[in-house]
């Protein structure tokens, strides 16, 4: 039998034995993650891993069982597990869950990918690593140097009791260097071009020489042994301007996890929490300025967080979560839908074959708008630019944040006027991005791999992405991480 | 479980497979059985089984890593292969450390508890009905997870060396959650389920969470704190995670590094390494089947050592302390910490508080400066504002910024239980504790 054969006898097997509604998901993994440190190899790991998750509704509520072997006697107890499961949770439910209608769909779909990264020698990726890393070594005052690359190649067939069979293959690319400089009291990280491992993108090995490794490596490397001697950020209320991975992450915490409708449901509130953004205030709350427009968008080519379909059959899509400013929208799953009336704008994922879907963030996009990153530093009289994230913190509603970043430019009366150190900032979420009065243009705009995003007990691991330019903030608190 | 003799089969097989110079061979993986609820009702409930099994081969000095989860027949030789030709396609890894020799790590066959792992899905359903209508009856919210479930670690090399350590772990976590943004919180991990005493940490936390309602505010500033020993947890966990890793001790990125055998902290503060401890037990060797024994961080507030794995001594001149990671990862952590308990109780310490604040739980913390150990974060499910030495009334959610450095060394008490928990890089259990001269920065609010 192959995989769809298997994945279909599970069905059979879990309708056979009472279930309303079932799906499997069978997953071949590939994965393969380099790593020179130092002028030395630090690690070459290549990983392979399959196995079939199934999920049954049984007496309207959920059973999941999960296993590596796909004999097909193991997915057979493996259903049976489900099943019982899903009796047990039967026991204490309040209402049966229902699932918003989809049709049944029958194809396949694969990331876009010009050069498998599998197909690539270790010697070719090894001497890549190792070019970027000896300038990094070589820069007076640099005590630790670091490149590495990171890829995989999913491959999943999902069959459901609907008649649904979808398969799907998406390959993504990841890479990134880092360099550190370390005094008696200091350490000060540059990365490039994201901190924690780089950009990632849904794409082939094509994506590597785009990064500009190596061009940028000199430069990130003298800005990480600066910073030992670069004064601190100052403290008070500041205008700041966001780009990069810092934006990024800034609307992945404090758009993207507040508009999981599960979170807002309390599915999530014995972990990740639940959000600020309650039902009452769907197209009833300004979220933002006017400019402020983020959309949810699984359909963007070579984006980490793209696909074909989410984990429940449903197809990628591109919706609106804040236009101009208003809250206008969730990311939801069949069932999170369903609760309130809606349709799944298919945000249901699963890290691998050993989870259940949850809903998830796909692509969760600030759209550009129409200044010139100059002009807006030009326009800011007493502000810091901030881009590459270092930490990042949020309460369980998604209201109050901090964030700190590797550096910052201090800009005064429209010039910037030098590096300083250690920026952190804070605010509360609807005040900040009230704040916003300015979004660079589409010159600007790249979506950012965000490769580790946690959610969900037990913890799954999810890739996303976040396109982003530059956007610029109010009177926002700046200093606040050193402030004791 | 994946027992010792089949684990000893696998292992045996892939070393056979290997023609490299030197091969190493890891299995680790296990079962969980999660039970999760929410709104009152089970929304979740998996069954997850994995085993993963590494092979590190080594030419010379060229080395590579190749894992998998499916082992069986051609699936072993595979993994094997895909090792070697990786080791044969990299360059030399210069700092590389021949396998252990062997070494006696003895099984302790006490900490897998049958019952613990025989502890079905329906039997947690039965347990959690009463509690979950309760919480109706109530008017409140109940959110959680009862897991329970067994690992096992177990490592061979072609010098001879075996190891084979199997163990149990439950866990049940807790939310209560009244009208007015009240909630509670209660967690509780241990290798024996029969240790958690689900009840009674559910039916506390409801009550806990009627007082948490209606929260007001209070000005943000430097506060005495007293932290249960949920909250503590989190503290700990940054602790660890920024002075003790032998990695960044060498390369001076800690807050230890160049104060070995300094006092830098309250002589209330001992923070001890150990897997034998009963509430953080794990297994006595490594990946590399290095044996562990108890290693003391800090006594009585002064550094005393951190761990290291071969490759990372081999670097400093030092010995493995048995905290080797997964290859090809060489990152040493303490990972079965204790914080020594004190003399104080809980109740004790918030009578002789005049004015502080007591949390129930630290959440979402992270790093802002790695050298001067300072983290933020916030409090979660349960703020309270404490005047003359009783809880006067519950608090919103407040930002905290704090170097550790400083917030252990201003310690006014040490609670006189430990509990245990299960964190990011490993167990711990902790005590409550007092700190004074504690700093919030803001408050949680939408407007």
């Amino acid at each position: 039998m192959n995989e769809k054969d298997l994945a279909k006898l599970a069905i059979d097997t879990a309708l056979q034995m009472g279930a309303s509604y079932a799906d499997a998901r069978v997953i071949k993994l590939q994965r393969e993650v380099l790593d020179v440190r130092n002028g030395n190899v630090n690690g070459i790991r290549q990983h392979t891993e399959m196995g079939i998750g199934v999920r049954v509704l049984v007496n309207g509520a959920w059973g999941f069982a999960a296993n590596p072997d796909l004999k097909k006697n193991k997915i057979e107890i493996a259903v049976q597990r489900a099943i019982s499961l899903a009796r047990d949770s039967a026991h204490l439910y309040h209402a049966p869950v229902v699932l918003a209608k989809r049709k049944p769909i029958i194809t396949t779909w694969k990331s876009p990918c010009e050069q498998d990264p599998f197909q690539v020698s270790l010697e070719e990726k090894l001497d890549t690593l190792f070019s970027i890393e000896e300038i990094l070594r070589n820069t007076k005052g640099v005590a630790l140097s670091d490149a590495s690359m990171d890829f995989s190649k999913e491959w999943q067939i999902l069959v459901n009791s609907e008649g649904s069979e979808i398969e799907q293959e998406i390959i993504q690319s990841g890479a990134g260097f880092s360099a550190t400089a370390v005094s008696e009291t200091d350490v000060q990280t540059r990365s490039f071009p994201a901190p924690f491992g780089g950009q990632f993108k849904s794409a082939g090995y094509e994506l590597i020489p785009l990064l500009n490794l190596k061009e940028n490596a000199q430069k990130t490397a003298e800005e990480a042994v600066a910073l030992l001697s670069a004064p601190n950020c100052p403290a008070g209320d500041k205008t700041i301007i966001l780009g990069g991975s810092q934006l990024a992450l800034q609307v992945h915490e404090s758009c993207g996890h507040p508009v999981e409708f599960d979170r807002v449901l309390g599915h999530e509130a014995d972990f990740a929490g639940t959000s600020f953004l309650t039902r009452d205030k769907l197209n009833n709350f300004t979220y933002g300025s006017e400019i402020v427009n983020i959309v949810a968008d699984a359909t963007v080519p070579g984006a980490l967080g793209s696909f074909g379909y989410d984990d429940e059959g449903t197809p990628a899509q591109r919706s609106d979560i804040i236009r101009q400013g208003q809250f206008v929208g969730y990311l939801m799953g069949r069932e999170t839908a369903e609760s309130f009336d809606m349709e799944s704008n298919g945000c249901m994922r699963a890290e691998g074959w050993n989870h259940t879907p949850i809903v998830r963030m796909t692509n969760i996009n600030l759209l550009p708008g129409d200044h010139e990153l100059d002009e807006m530093i030009g326009t800011t009289d007493d502000g810091i630019l901030i881009t590459d994230n270092r930490s990042w913190s949020i309460d369980d509603k998604r209201l109050n944040f901090q964030f700190g970043a590797e550096i910052g430019w201090e800009i005064k009366k429209g010039k910037i006027t030098g590096m300083v150190k250690n920026p952190t900032y804070t605010g509360t979420t609807p005040q900040f991005w009230r704040s916003c009065d300015a979004i660079a243009n589409e010159k600007y705009y790249d979506v950012w791999g965000t490769p580790n995003c946690g959610k969900g007990q037990p913890m799954q691991v999810a890739r996303v992405g976040h396109g982003v330019s530059y956007a610029r903030f109010n009177q926002v608190k700046v200093g606040v991480g050193y402030a004791q | 479980m994946l027992s010792k003799k089949k684990a000893h089969e696998i292992l045996s097989a892939a070393i056979q497979y290997s023609p490299a110079d030197e091969t190493e061979v890891i299995l680790n993986g296990g079962k969980t059985f999660s039970t999760r609820f929410t709104n009152n009702y089970i929304s979740q409930n998996g069954a997850q089984k994995e085993y993963d099994l590494t092979v590190r081969v080594a030419f010379g000095q060229q080395v590579g890593v190749a894992s998998c989860n499916i082992f069986d027949g051609k699936n072993l030789k595979k993994v094997v292969d895909n090792a070697c030709l990786a080791a044969k396609h990299s360059k030399a890894d210069k700092e590389w450390t021949a396998v252990l020799d062997p070494v006696d790590t003895p099984e302790r066959p006490e900490i897998y508890h049958q019952a613990t792992i025989d502890y079905t899905p329906h039997e947690k359903a039965e347990r959690l009905a009463p509690i979950l209508k309760a919480s109706m009856a109530k008017d409140l919210t109940s959110a959680g997870m009862l897991v329970n479930g067994d690992a096992m670690l177990s490592t061979m090399n072609s010098k001879g060396l075996f190891a084979y350590q199997a163990w149990t772990q439950a866990s049940f976590t807790y939310t209560a959650m009244a009208q007015n943004q009240g909630s509670a919180w209660a967690e509780f991990h241990s290798h024996n389920f029969a240790q958690i005493d689900v009840e009674t940490l559910a039916y506390d936390a409801m009550e806990k969470a009627v007082l948490a309602q209606n929260p007001g505010e209070t000005e943000p500033g430097a506060y005495t704190v007293v932290l249960a020993p949920t909250a503590v947890l989190e503290l700990i966990e940054f602790f660890n995670y920024l002075g003790f890793a032998g990695l960044g001790y060498e390369e001076n990125r800690t807050f230890t590094a160049g104060k070995m055998g300094e006092t830098l902290f309250d002589s209330r503060i001992t923070l001890v390494d150990n897997p034998f401890i009963e509430e953080v037990v794990g297994p006595a060797f490594d990946p590399e089947g290095h044996p562990k024994q108890p290693l003391t961080l800090i006594q009585n507030g002064r550094i005393e050592a951190v761990a290291y794995d071969r490759k990372t001594a081999q670097r400093a001149g030092k010995q493995s302390t048995g905290h080797g990671s997964m290859p090809p990862s060489s990152n040493p952590m303490p990972a079965n910490i204790v914080l020594q308990a004190g003399t104080d109780t809980l109740e004790d310490m918030i009578a002789s508080t005049e004015r502080g604040i007591y949390v129930t739980r630290l959440w979402y913390s992270n790093v802002v400066d790695p050298k001067q150990a300072i983290i933020t974060g916030m409090t979660r499910d349960g703020t309270f504002l404490i005047e003359n030495g009783k809880l006067s009334r519950p608090l919103r959610n407040m930002r905290y910024n704090e170097s550790l450095l400083k917030a252990f060394a201003n310690i006014e008490g040490v609670g006189d239980q430990i509990y245990g928990f299960t964190g990011y890089f490993g167990k711990l259990a902790v005590p409550a504790l007092k700190i004074r001269n504690f700093h919030f920065t803001g408050v949680s609010k939408e407007a």
